[in-house]
């Protein structure tokens, strides 16, 4: 049945009003009758020796509205999900943006760098949602392993290592550094964001649920990018062989 | 056909993480802090790039933040070995007092 609304719900209203009796009914296992089916337009008066049989007719014709009803209401569903999805994504996109905001904030007003460190580590894993809900699943898996994985680890292993003393951390700021810092990135953050609420016409095309096929980045990285691919192989050969060297104690007398 | 998110939203999210990450490099003076700041605008920046990548249904915005990200891990080994260094010569991460090179 289609409401107002324009939702399909089934109710058991209807199947009452189209077959014949008063009392709402249980949904009850057929007794064998599936492939009977009853003529909903026609009446009768129900005969109390017939109730199992009726009983099963009901469940009969329930049973075979129930499945033109989905059938027919299919498409329609599917479009509702979308569009129920889309709003979905917003609030959802809303939310992890807030949630990284917020943990940017916390690593910038939190003394300690441990905190910062796992501060930066939540707002990796809201930047990864973001690119999850722009369809990146790939770079949201990337993000997680490399960034919170990999990179925040060397950054509390490090800071562990130090073991800062509190006079050590160099927290106090400078005279005007407070005042000047937030000036320029306030200014920076209403430029950047006048920019991206205003002058931007783009409009994301196609589906907004849709992945990105891992297959087809595979292909784009290895045909087109192929020498980025090598040159940053070496970067990373070259940045593991500096780290060597840079972290070599130096030798006694040297 | 209405979009899912609006392209403005995700590009003012990264404008406002970046502008965070550009407010911890000015305000800090731990050297480790405002290396974690530097991760956070190249994070903004990325988010850009696939919001970019998926308005122009272009898969090279993708590849390209991979390599960003390929260099941010290059970059934050180097960053934390010298960070060590210092810490090994001055006993201190206060970018104010790495003073050597300064005229």
């Amino acid at each position: 049945m289609v409401t107002r609304s324009g939702r399909n719900i089934l109710r058991q209203g209807d199947f009452r009003a189209r077959t014949f009796d008063s009392e709402p009914f249980e949904l009850q296992p057929s007794q064998g009758h599936l492939g009977f089916r009853p003529n909903p337009t026609h009446s009768f008066t129900p005969d109390i020796k017939f109730a199992p049989k009726i009983q099963s007719l009901r469940y009969t014709y329930a049973a075979a509205k129930m499945a033109r009803l989905l059938k027919t209401s299919a498409s329609n569903f599917q479009s509702r999900l979308e569009a129920e999805g889309k709003t979905m994504l917003k609030v959802l996109f809303l939310l992890v943006a807030l949630g990284a905001v917020a943990g940017a904030i916390g690593m910038l007003s939190s003394p300690n760098p441990v905190h910062s460190a796992l501060f930066l580590v939540w707002t990796l894993f809201c930047v990864a949602a973001v690119y999850l809900l722009l369809g990146a699943e790939f770079l949201a898996i990337v993000q997680i392993i490399v960034y919170a994985g990999a990179i925040m680890v060397l950054f509390l292993f490090i800071i562990m290592l130090l073991n800062l003393r509190r006079d050590e951390l160099g927290d106090d700021p400078l005279p005007g550094q407070w005042t000047w810092g937030l000036m320029f990135s306030a200014l920076l953050a209403v430029a950047l964001v006048s920019v991206a609420g205003a002058a931007v016409t783009l409009r994301f095309s196609g589906d907004p649920l849709a992945l990105t096929p891992i297959p087809e980045i595979a292909r784009v990285m290895f045909t087109k990018y192929l020498l980025a691919v090598e040159i940053a192989s070496l970067i990373l050969l070259i940045a593991m062989v500096g780290v060597v060297v840079l972290a070599k104690r130096p030798k006694e007398g040297a | 056909m209405e979009a899912g998110i609006p392209i403005n939203w995700v590009l003012a999210l990264s404008a406002v993480l970046f502008s965070l990450g550009a407010l911890g490099v000015l305000i800090k003076r731990n050297i480790i802090v405002m290396f974690m700041s530097i991760e956070l605008m190249l994070n903004a920046a990325n988010i850009a790039l696939v919001a970019f990548s998926k308005a122009h249904n272009n898969l090279d915005g993708q590849v390209i933040v991979f390599f960003t990200m390929t260099l941010a891990a290059a970059e934050v080994a180097i960053g934390l070995a010298i960070i060590v260094a210092l810490f090994r010569l001055r006993r201190t991460v206060d970018a104010d007092k790495a003073t050597l090179l300064r005229w």
